[in-house]
């Protein structure tokens, strides 16, 4: 496909790009970035050094630099610290856009959202910034300052498309590079960091007349991958403006999603786990005692899992947009392969390397690579990135179909012949066997004749199993023939969670819930200390009774006490039969048997008093 | 239509109401007399009684004597509970249940107190009409059926 051909694809369902109130940062030319930024590297047990000062760099300069070292990591940095004026002036300025009513107001609380649990957990994720590496508290400000002064200079939202095709489908692969990502300090979010590399993907296949028809979309969203990140082009998920799909943006994380909303993004802690499992089995065992509903399910998307850490993307759509019938147009995409040099040969990250463990506040790398250098598994396989590579393109669903079905109809014959012969040689054999059963001195031969027949019986068994198997697909693949190959089943059959927008739960005097939410861990802890100085012998007491107000507290705002005391009084009897058990345990042991005893005595006889 | 559980358990919540009574009543005077006797049982109850108003510093000090009025006082009250629970069960009110509920929690935290304290033999019989009465208010038909009642009762508040 020739690179006109390309760009006019790309243009043609080029996506509108819906942000949320509050947004400072939208897709830009990585040009301007570049050349505004400098290069670093960091040695291991180093300093960071400068390599390549600040308006030095170019694109061109970037895909050249020949960079080594083994452990080195470089990385380039946007933004230079800000002084205390140019501080103040911005704050001063946040507070005139926030009167004007263009900040970012959540509908509800985020910790409000989540249970207590959560909400600890939460409390000790954001303790732990100050320990971990972090992105410095003013680079938002210095990274708004810098990306507003170079948009005043040159207005340009741009997007970067690659254009790939494989296994019959044409790939659309819209590339947006953000400066910076402040879902952290913008959005009470999980992270804060220089740059950032967001992707949707469009999947045609060629139609009968010669042109492109979309079929599906893939919207990236944080780290996930698969089935669940694409939807049909027409599922009725999908807003659209003519052949240009609208994707809502999260507030901070630039994250994708299909609809607007507000939606809880939840971060597992990995030593959180097995507690987890516990507590599922728990709920699962005791469900099933009682016989409730959905006790089998693991409804982990319907509801907040209190062993991660929660968070909210904002993707309200109430804010800029960009693309077609938005705010501002896309200026003239460009297109991105590996034979760019930027793009291919440099592996270093795209903003500030803030040495964090778990890598949230390290900026990312380019579109081609992931943070440690390997290349992007949506880059070198956008078709299993999304699932999509067991999805075959409509105009080959026929064809496909068809083979299908001539190789089943092969197989069915294949396996008919094999069985008559394996019958005929099993009637033979039993026909020997019988001949030699009477005869004592025979019987050697027929212990071998028996074994050899009963292996000829479970091969015949075998096949008679796979005829069976083979006739049902037959049977169903003639069902979607005549169905219409073309015509999908389920447009939605892929979905295994779909990540929707939070419901908002009913919730009793919200505001002074929001209040509580926001204070109650912190003061729990507060209270905590102030029992081991002041009244160290009432600790656990003191600890317990807090225990019991929160989750009372808590449980009265969410209209849940019914179930809380419920649960409440299912965990004291299992507390009481575990100490009967302990302290009885060889009197439980008796008393068990005797019943079953009894038991058995009772239903014997009445078995033996109903016979005639 | 109401299941024939409920009204059992009315029925149970009465004999619990009894038994938390003797429980109590055996805590205090650490026999039970007045299985044998109803005027030795209240002989040794005024006793104990007197002495617990009339000496409170000698209770203070007698650690187990403290406990056992508290826990006295605490299952006189439960079985008030468990008494009023049992009538308000009757007339079928979704409340009931969870009062049922709360009931349990006072049983099964005074007998895991008790266990826990100075492990009074009492606990158990606590803990095991504790248990049984949670299991019992936990069946399917009589969870689902209050259930029903305060779904009515919040569409239909007068």
């Amino acid at each position: 496909m020739k690179p006109s051909e390309k760009l006019s694809l790309l243009c043609q369902f080029e996506p509108i790009l819906k942000f949320s109130k509050g947004e400072r940062f939208f897709p830009m030319p990585v040009e301007d970035y570049v050349e505004e930024a400098s290069l670093w590297v960091k040695h291991p047990d180093a300093p960071p050094e400068e390599y390549v000062p600040e308006k030095v760099l170019d694109l061109e300069k970037l895909g050249q630099l020949q960079l080594s070292g083994e452990k080195d990591i470089f990385y380039l940095r946007f933004i230079s610290p800000m002084n205390l004026r140019e501080m103040a002036e911005f704050r001063w300025r946040e507070l005139q856009e926030a009167r004007k009513n263009h900040a970012f107001k959540p509908l509800r609380s985020r910790l409000v959202r989540v249970g207590y649990l959560a909400r600890f957990i939460d409390a000790v994720f954001s303790i732990s910034l100050l320990l971990r590496g972090r992105v410095p508290g003013d680079s938002m400000a210095a990274a708004v300052m810098t990306y507003e002064s170079l948009q005043q200079a040159n207005p340009d939202f741009r997007y970067y498309g690659r254009v790939v095709q494989e296994a019959g489908w044409t790939i659309l692969q819209y590339w947006f590079f953000y400066p910076f990502n402040n879902w952290r300090s913008g959005f009470y979010g999980a992270n804060d960091h220089e740059a950032d590399w967001e992707m949707i993907n469009i999947y045609l296949y060629p139609s009968s007349s010669g042109d492109y028809q979309p079929a599906w979309l893939a919207f990236a969203s944080h780290d996930f991958s698969g089935d669940d990140l694409r939807r049909h082009w027409d599922d009725p998920e999908i807003s659209k403006v003519g052949t240009h799909p609208v994707v809502f943006v999260a507030g901070g994380s630039h994250a994708s999603y299909f609809q607007e909303g507000e939606y809880l993004t939840q971060i597992t802690l990995p030593f959180m786990t097995p507690l987890k499992r516990f507590v599922r089995s728990f709920e699962k065992f005791f469900g099933q005692l009682f016989r409730e509903e959905n006790a089998d399910t693991d409804q982990e998307d319907q509801r907040i899992n209190v062993f991660k850490v929660p968070f909210v993307d904002y993707a309200k759509g109430d804010g800029f947009s960009i693309g077609p019938e938005g705010k501002a147009a896309w200026s003239s995409p460009v297109l991105i392969d590996p034979s760019q040099p930027w793009v291919s040969n440099f592996r270093g990250l795209w903003g500030y390397f803030a040495q964090d463990p778990f890598s949230g506040e390290d900026a990312p790398a380019g579109p081609m690579y992931e943070r440690n250098g390997t290349v992007r598994r949506a880059w070198f396989d956008p078709l299993g990135w999304a699932g999509m590579d067991k999805v075959i393109p409509p105009p080959d669903r026929l064809r496909v179909l068809e083979n299908r079905i001539a190789a089943t109809k092969a197989r069915i014959k294949g396996l008919r012949q094999t069985i008559a012969r394996l019958q005929a040689e099993i009637q033979e054999a039993s026909m020997d066997l019988q001949a030699l059963q009477d005869d004592h001195h025979l019987q050697q031969a027929h212990k071998v004749q028996q074994k050899k027949l009963g292996q000829k019986r479970d091969t015949l068994a075998e096949k008679r199993e796979d005829l069976s198997v083979a006739q049902t697909r037959l049977d169903a693949l003639e069902a979607l023939a005549a169905r219409g190959a073309s015509q999908s089943q389920n447009l939605r059959a892929h979905i295994q969670h779909s990540h929707q927008p939070l419901r908002v739960q009913p919730l009793r005097f919200r505001k002074l819930a929001e209040f509580w939410a926001a204070v109650s861990i912190g003061l729990m802890m507060i209270a905590v200390v102030l029992l081991v100085i002041f009244a160290k012998r009432f600790l656990l007491a003191g600890l317990v009774t807090m225990l019991l107000v929160l989750i009372t507290v808590e449980a009265g705002f969410r209209k849940r006490l019914w179930s809380l005391t419920r649960n409440f009084a299912i965990l004291l009897a299992v507390a009481a039969v575990l100490i009967l058990m302990y302290e009885f345990f060889w009197t439980f042991l008796i008393i068990l048997v005797m019943l079953a005893g009894f038991y058995m005595i009772i239903e014997n006889l009445r078995e033996l008093f109903t016979q005639e | 239509m109401k299941p024939v559980l409920v009204n059992r358990l009315a029925v149970l919540l009465m004999i619990q109401a009894a038994l938390l009574l003797v429980i109590g009543l055996s805590l205090m005077t650490h026999n039970l007399t007045f299985l044998r006797s109803w005027s030795v049982f209240v002989e040794a109850f005024q006793t104990a009684w007197h002495f617990l108003i009339g000496t409170p510093e000698v209770v203070e000090l007698q650690e187990t004597l403290l406990y056992d009025s508290v826990a006295f006082i605490g299952l006189i009250l439960t079985a008030l509970l468990s008494l009023l629970t049992g009538i308000v069960f009757f007339r079928a009110r979704a409340f009931a249940w969870v009062l049922s509920q709360v009931d349990q929690i006072l049983t099964l935290i005074i007998a895991l107190a008790i266990y826990l304290i100075y492990g009074q033999v009492q606990a158990y019989f606590l803990m095991v009409i504790g248990i049984f009465m949670v299991v019992f208010l936990n069946n399917a038909d009589i969870r689902v059926w209050f259930l029903e009642q305060q779904n009515d009762a919040e569409r239909n508040p007068l």
